[in-house]
């Protein structure tokens, strides 16, 4: 770098002076500044503000309310919804559920998009064709992917009864979605399908930031490439690993309308979900102060996993290791 | 210094103009007016007919007969009516006449989302109870007032069934089964998994699987309400509900994912050999089914005759609607019998049109006409999502493998519940 010109001439020149001050102290130019910055934040802020804080607000209060259909005006019942929810067998099937949905789609989604993040990175034919194809299912509307397993999975006619009927399953016509055992199961992996891709792209970008000396250093070390992958590749990919897995715990708790087209959250309500419970009960049922009660225990399980998240990974080093 | 104000104004007004758009939705206000000119009309669709195409020439002459005006017309498959119906009207942006199950007419009414129609009947010459059939007139009464006019009626269900495969089965495509016990035999017969079944039963969660089983509660002498507390659990519902379990044993896999025109299709696609669904399937079977298709009265019980369960959908008044004077000519314009006659895929609810229609539109006329003299309506009651919630639910356990007696007793309590939310 070049070095500083010297002394700025303080007499004589127009600008001579310490810069004016106004009368409470700070600088002009700084609160025009200031102007800017609070100006340029004020549309994201009302757009939260009324997207996301009025929702929530109306939410918290229907959900101490009485209201349905036929009690238009509502009626203040204090924590009533919450202790018809709480005693109800549905509400914690609808939990559990949810669970195990959130759970099982985020562990599936993380092996396949990790393993085909490393397969991708790869140089082999047709390799950029196979990139391309390996997002279609995260592109294709929830609502679309839905209809299209559902024929997946007809149990006499779909392609699934076929494969399975060539390969001599005795179980081939089983009604997968039609089962309450097995229900839960196939919507799982439809969902594991549906979202992979997003947590491929994301790891194959962190795997290929990933030094290419340290993964040197531990071969010449003499780690074999699974020594490498865990002692190397891992840990220098587990800040994205980190986010991508509490945006995919978020986005798949939330998810709606795969489900919905599925099974609608039957049989019975082995695959209800909080979203799909929460639906019904607002718009079949007509009862907004009981879905509303389902929505604050929703989004206060969500709260409180990402907020312990969160504190696990300042403990831990940060986010930005 | 000239970027950043630029800068600034373009941001305030980004701003300014956020906050000016938040404000566009909530165009309807809560008067109700009279003499408004536009009207917009929602009906459903439930078959293959084209109800839109058969509301076009309607809208036309509505139009030319009263200058000035305009009607939107729309038709709305069934699956997705309930939905779209609750979300429009509390979101007051609902249509000025909308076509309503009848099982949902006392819940409206009870919500103040329907206005009572007595005074414009009383002056009204077009439009007289005495006309339409007594079940579907009935169904529009909540607590004493009219709420609404019947557009049509009709009754679940008929059997259908696959002549060809009663033949190939060895069993007589003449003399179809009448008993519960015959029905089963019968069915039994006609399944070998898993190419071909003998039922294709409705069982998805929905209210056309509840319809069904009322049917079957009905023709066993059984009951879903008595009076203001439920009467699911007596031993003419368990036993009316095991038949349903018995007869699912002979359907395809995935009942509980079969919705009417899944089952539909299961039937025209030669997979199933007895249907149980509506008469205005026919409209369906005509094109769709490439075989010998016949419908008959569905078995009922030994030395008990089938009752079926009444439906049908009635016109009512939005109790938001500016238009009222409008709305109410439409639904005398609809009470015509050559335009209830062209609009439906369901039997008119004109006692004559109805007959009318029936002849020329169904085969054995009269098994359908019988039927539906005989119906029993669903409990008209502002709790019925509920208690129809809770008969899905007993469904749904059912074809899981639940005994009749606990999903009864299950069901039982829920309905019970909503009754008591009521109060």
């Amino acid at each position: 770098m070049t070095a500083q010109p010297t002394t700025v001439h303080r007499t004589g020149s127009p600008h001579s002076g310490p810069p004016r001050r106004t009368r409470r102290g700070a600088p002009a130019y700084k609160r025009r500044e200031l102007l800017l910055q609070i100006l340029c934040v004020a549309p994201p802020c009302l757009l939260l503000l009324a997207l996301v804080g009025y929702p929530l607000v109306q939410t918290l209060y229907l959900s101490v309310m009485k209201s349905t259909l036929i009690q238009r005006v509502p009626t203040f019942t204090g924590l009533g919804n919450f202790v018809k929810i709480f005693t109800s067998s549905s509400f914690w099937t609808v939990a559990a559920n949810s669970v195990i949905w959130t759970a099982s789609v985020v562990v599936l989604q993380f092996v396949l998009g990790m393993g085909a993040a490393l397969i991708l990175n790869r140089r082999f034919f047709g390799r950029g064709l196979l990139r391309a194809a390996v997002v279609i299912p995260w592109v294709m509307p929830g609502v679309i992917a839905g209809a299209l397993w559902k024929l997946i999975y007809e149990p006499y006619l779909g392609p699934l009864a076929q494969i399975l009927g060539l390969v001599g399953v005795p179980a081939q016509n089983a009604a997968w979605l039609g089962n309450a055992s097995t229900a839960l199961f196939a919507v799982i992996v439809v969902g594991a399908w549906k979202g992979f891709p997003l947590s491929a792209v994301m790891y194959t970008a962190a795997y290929q930031n990933v030094p290419e000396e340290l993964r040197e250093a531990a071969r010449l070390d003499g780690a074999n490439s699974w020594q490498v992958f865990r002692t190397v590749v891992l840990p220098s990919m587990a800040p994205t690993i980190r986010s991508t897995l509490v945006l995919t715990t978020v986005w798949t708790f939330n998810y709606f309308d795969l489900v919905y087209v599925l099974t609608n959250g039957g049989p019975g309500n082995s695959t209800e979900i909080f979203p799909t419970a929460i639906y019904r009960i607002a718009f079949e049922q007509v009862n907004y102060g009981v879905s509303s009660a389902y929505g604050v225990v929703s989004i206060a399980v969500l709260g409180v996993f990402t907020f312990l998240y969160l504190r696990q990974l300042n403990k831990s080093g940060s986010l930005n290791r | 210094m000239k970027k950043k104000l630029l800068g600034a104004l373009l941001v305030g007004g980004l701003a300014a103009s956020l906050v000016g758009c938040s404000g566009g939705g909530t165009g309807a206000s809560g008067a109700s007016g009279t003499s408004g000119k536009t009207l917009e009309v929602w009906d459903m669709q439930q078959s293959s007919k084209d109800i839109n195409a058969a509301y076009a020439p309607l809208v036309k002459k509505f139009e030319s007969d009263n200058p000035g005006t305009t009607v939107k017309v729309t038709a709305f498959p069934y699956e997705q009516y309930r939905d779209k119906v609750l979300v429009a009207m509390k979101g007051g942006t609902g249509p000025d006449v909308l076509a309503l199950d009848q099982v949902w007419m006392a819940e409206f009414a009870a919500g103040g989302l329907i206005s009572p129609l007595d005074d414009q009947l009383a002056s009204s010459k077009a439009i007289k109870q005495s006309d339409f059939f007594t079940g579907a007139w009935a169904s529009n009464q909540y607590q004493g007032k009219t709420y609404g006019v019947p557009l049509n009626a009709d009754v679940w269900e008929q059997m259908y069934y696959n002549a060809d495969m009663f033949r190939a089965a060895g069993l007589n495509p003449d003399a179809p089964p009448t008993t519960w016990d015959g029905w089963k035999q019968a069915a039994d017969k006609l399944t070998k998994a898993p190419d071909q079944f003998g039922m294709s039963l409705i069982g998805c969660k929905g209210e056309t699987s509840v319809v069904l089983t009322d049917s079957l509660l009905f023709s066993n002498g059984g009951k879903v309400v008595d009076g203001d507390h439920a009467a699911f659990n007596s031993p003419e519902d368990v036993q009316a509900l095991d038949q349903y379990k018995k007869l699912a044993a002979d359907a395809p896999a995935g009942t509980s994912g079969t919705c009417e025109q899944d089952a539909v299709g299961r039937f025209t696609s030669g997979k199933a050999a007895m249907l149980l669904d509506g008469s205005w399937q026919q409209d369906t079977m005509k094109t769709a089914a490439k075989f010998d298709w016949r419908i008959a009265v569905p078995p009922a019980p030994d030395g008990k005759k089938f009752v079926g369960a009444l439906g049908g959908f009635n016109l009512a008044m939005n109790a938001k609607t500016k238009s009222s004077d409008l709305a109410f000519k439409w639904m005398e314009f609809m009470s015509q019998p050559d335009n209830q006659t062209a609009v439906n895929s369901l039997i008119p609810a004109l006692k004559d049109v109805g007959t009318k229609f029936v002849q020329a539109n169904r085969k054995q006329p009269d098994v359908v006409l019988n039927t539906l003299n005989g119906g029993a309506p669903r409990p008209l009651s502002p709790a019925y999502p509920a208690i129809s919630t809770a008969e899905q639910n007993a469904i749904q356990a059912i074809i899981g493998g639940k005994s009749a007696t606990d999903a009864a007793k299950d069901a039982n309590t829920a309905i019970d519940q909503a009754l008591q939310d009521l109060k």
